[in-house]
């Protein structure tokens, strides 16, 4: 039975060309434009380049200071209060502190080059896991020595030494001067943690060792030994901050901070606070999003269906006055709507994937490559079949509906 | 075969009531052709599609053999449909998107017969309606005529107990019509079948069995119904 309603359904699409291309049009788009958001967002917050230890790490990005006048201050953590008390954790396998990637510059040759800087420390290299094209990372040793070496990008090593081999070579940034140890291959912009240009030992930033506040330009990354014990590491940070005391009592009430797991800590960034890391209003959020989104044209497929039911009255009265039942039509009729949904659906998978190559090599975003992953591909599945069920439903149940009587008197 | 007893049908709108049917006794015995003549609207194909389980009576009792089959739920009334009747309409209502072949096994896909034997069958049912060579053609390309004779070969595919016929030969030329009569007529003799034939053309109507004509939803022959049971 199952084998005849396909063969009906290709049968209709194949002959009602206007109407197929009509509905497959709205469905791709909407599907197509569902997957390249969809890649674009597991490309923010999924498993991506360096940070392959994501599923077992928590990240401290924020700190607030919550000021007696009234305000609220959010800013990323300094130097001192991670290696201060960060540096304490038990649970940890492994931390790295760093700094957020600022825009700094050169000149070559009178050519003005750009770099984001950013300062690690040693563990970096460990915690993330950067493809080395050439050389290797720092060690603790030069770290703790202040050693006056580097880790570039193989985009800025193009910029700068051409296709030449750096490792050795000088590179000046304003003052200092720098020996090229390492190049490795380029990260995404939008990977905050893992993202620069040219990686610079903590302990050369120049506020290393003085500045004794608690907020500056450093984030860390802790990692956990498996996944099963970042819930402890989680509730050890907790209990870290409760006994840590306030830095500034003329300034400000009080302070918080959060070690997050990688969606957490963006969803806190965006629309938490110190209480709630704002996870379930992003998934509401982003589950609105999507289904009015999808809303719009699922109601307009299931319109062009409903104005078919009299295109196909005759039919459906014919197909009930030789035996079909109400049920058998509603089946009928949904199989029809999931082929056309799912052909659609493997179209918008095309679509989306020349949309991704067409966005990679505009290099929109520096160094990002969205492809469609796994995940992506059974979300397009289940949002192309939740698709035609929804725009099938409610028109086949009125299709099924009809009295073969009535139904056979429309010509 | 067929014993409809005190059918009424009304029709009601929010302001009109209209009574399509009134009190309608008729018997139809097995391997009879009854013709049923009437003028335009007074009721005759509602009492065809009453009989067919197209449509619920407002009133009143069908039997088919024996059965009472009104009031049953749709899968029952779609299954009886499926098994026991076959139906040729005057506009034909072959599915557009289907070809020749795919509209004879029709009936045969609600039984769930294996696609070798949908296709075997249908090939004899169009061999007999003498269509065999058009079996990939769409309706759109075959003729009024060929068209009926697709629509007949539909209807004795699943070789059902009656076939009920509305104005099989309304929308075609004499010599069309006479072929598609001369076939009801062969199914009806050869085969056994019950056959219950709307039509305007008295001439076809003639040539059946038993003449019903009809006038404001109630036949009106001199035939008693306790004459139509025996």
């Amino acid at each position: 039975m199952l084998r005849n309603y396909l063969k009906m359904a290709l049968k209709v699409l194949n002959r009602r060309r206007f109407y197929t291309f009509i509905s497959m049009f709205g469905i791709t788009l909407t599907l197509a434009i569902l997957m390249i958001v969809a890649s674009f967002w597991e490309h923010l917050v999924g498993v991506q380049g360096p940070e392959v230890n994501q599923e077992r790490s928590l990240l401290i990005v924020n700190m607030r200071m919550k000021g007696k006048a009234g305000f609220t201050i959010s800013s990323t953590n300094s130097i001192h209060y991670l290696e201060e008390y960060v540096s304490k954790l038990q649970t940890p396998e492994n931390m790295s502190f760093y700094s957020i990637a600022f825009a700094v510059s050169t000149f070559i040759d009178g050519q003005k080059v750009s770099m984001d800087r950013k300062f690690t420390d040693a563990n970096f290299w460990q915690v993330m896991q950067h493809k080395f094209t050439e050389g290797r990372s720092y060690t603790a040793e030069e770290v703790a020595q202040r050693q006056p070496v580097v880790v570039i990008a193989r985009s800025l090593k193009e910029d700068l030494f051409g296709q030449a081999s750096a490792v050795g070579k000088e590179l000046k940034v304003g003052e200092d001067r720098f020996k090229v140890i390492g190049v490795i291959e380029d990260t995404p912009v939008t990977r905050i943690h893992s993202y620069g240009t040219l990686y610079v030992p903590i302990t050369l930033d120049k506020k290393y060792g003085i500045d004794k506040s608690f907020t500056g330009e450093y984030m860390a990354t802790l990692v956990a030994k498996d996944k099963a014990s970042v819930q402890a590491m989680q509730q050890e940070y907790k209990a870290l901050v409760s006994q840590i005391e306030n830095p500034d009592p003329s300034q400000y009430e009080s302070f918080s901070t959060n070690a997050d797991p990688y969606l957490a800590a963006f969803s806190r960034m965006i629309l938490g606070d110190a209480d709630d890391s704002g996870i379930n209003t992003l998934y509401t959020v982003l589950f609105v999003l999507a289904f009015l989104f999808m809303l719009l044209p699922t109601v307009n497929l299931m319109n062009i269906n409903i104005s078919r039911i009299m295109e196909r009255a005759s039919e459906i009265g014919v197909r009930k006055a030789f035996g079909a039942s109400s049920f058998a039509l509603i089946i009928q009729f949904i199989v029809e709507n999931l082929v056309l949904t799912l052909l659609s659906g493997v179209l918008a998978f095309v679509v989306a994937w020349v949309a991704l190559q067409a966005i990679n090599s505009a290099s929109i975003i520096d160094h990002m490559e969205l492809s469609i992953n796994m995940e992506v591909l059974w979300a397009g599945l289940i949002f192309t079949i939740l698709f035609g069920l929804l725009s099938g439903v409610y028109p086949a149940w009125r299709m099924s509906r009809l009295h073969p009587a009535e139904a056979l008197k429309t010509k | 075969m067929i014993l409809l007893s005190n059918i009424e049908k009304v029709y009601r709108t929010s302001s009109i009531q209209t009574l399509a049917l009134r009190n309608v006794n008729l018997a139809v015995a097995k391997g009879e052709f009854l013709s049923i003549m009437g003028p335009s609207g007074c009721g005759k194909s509602t009492l065809l599609n009453i009989m067919g389980l197209l449509d619920a009576p407002s009133g009143g009792t069908i039997k088919l053999d024996g059965q009472t089959v009104s009031n049953l739920p749709d899968q029952k009334l779609a299954k009886i449909r499926n098994e026991k009747l076959g139906f040729i309409f005057q506009s034909y209502h072959l599915i557009t998107d289907l070809n020749v072949i795919d509209n004879v096994e029709l009936p045969l896909i609600y039984r769930n017969v294996s696609a070798s034997e949908r296709k075997k069958r249908a090939m004899e049912a169009l061999e007999k309606v003498g269509l065999s060579a058009r079996t990939k053609h769409y309706p759109n390309q075959l003729s009024g005529g060929q068209r009926q004779r697709v629509a007949i070969a539909r209807a004795i595919v699943g070789r059902p107990e009656v076939i009920l016929a509305d104005e099989p030969t309304g929308n075609l030329d004499s010599v069309m019509g006479d072929e598609v009569m001369n076939i009801l007529l062969q199914l009806n003799q050869q085969d056994g079948t019950t056959i219950v034939m709307v039509t305007h053309d008295e001439a076809q109507a003639l040539r059946t069995q038993r003449l019903l004509r009809f006038f404001d939803g109630q036949p009106v022959n001199t035939e008693s119904y306790a004459t139509q049971l025996s």
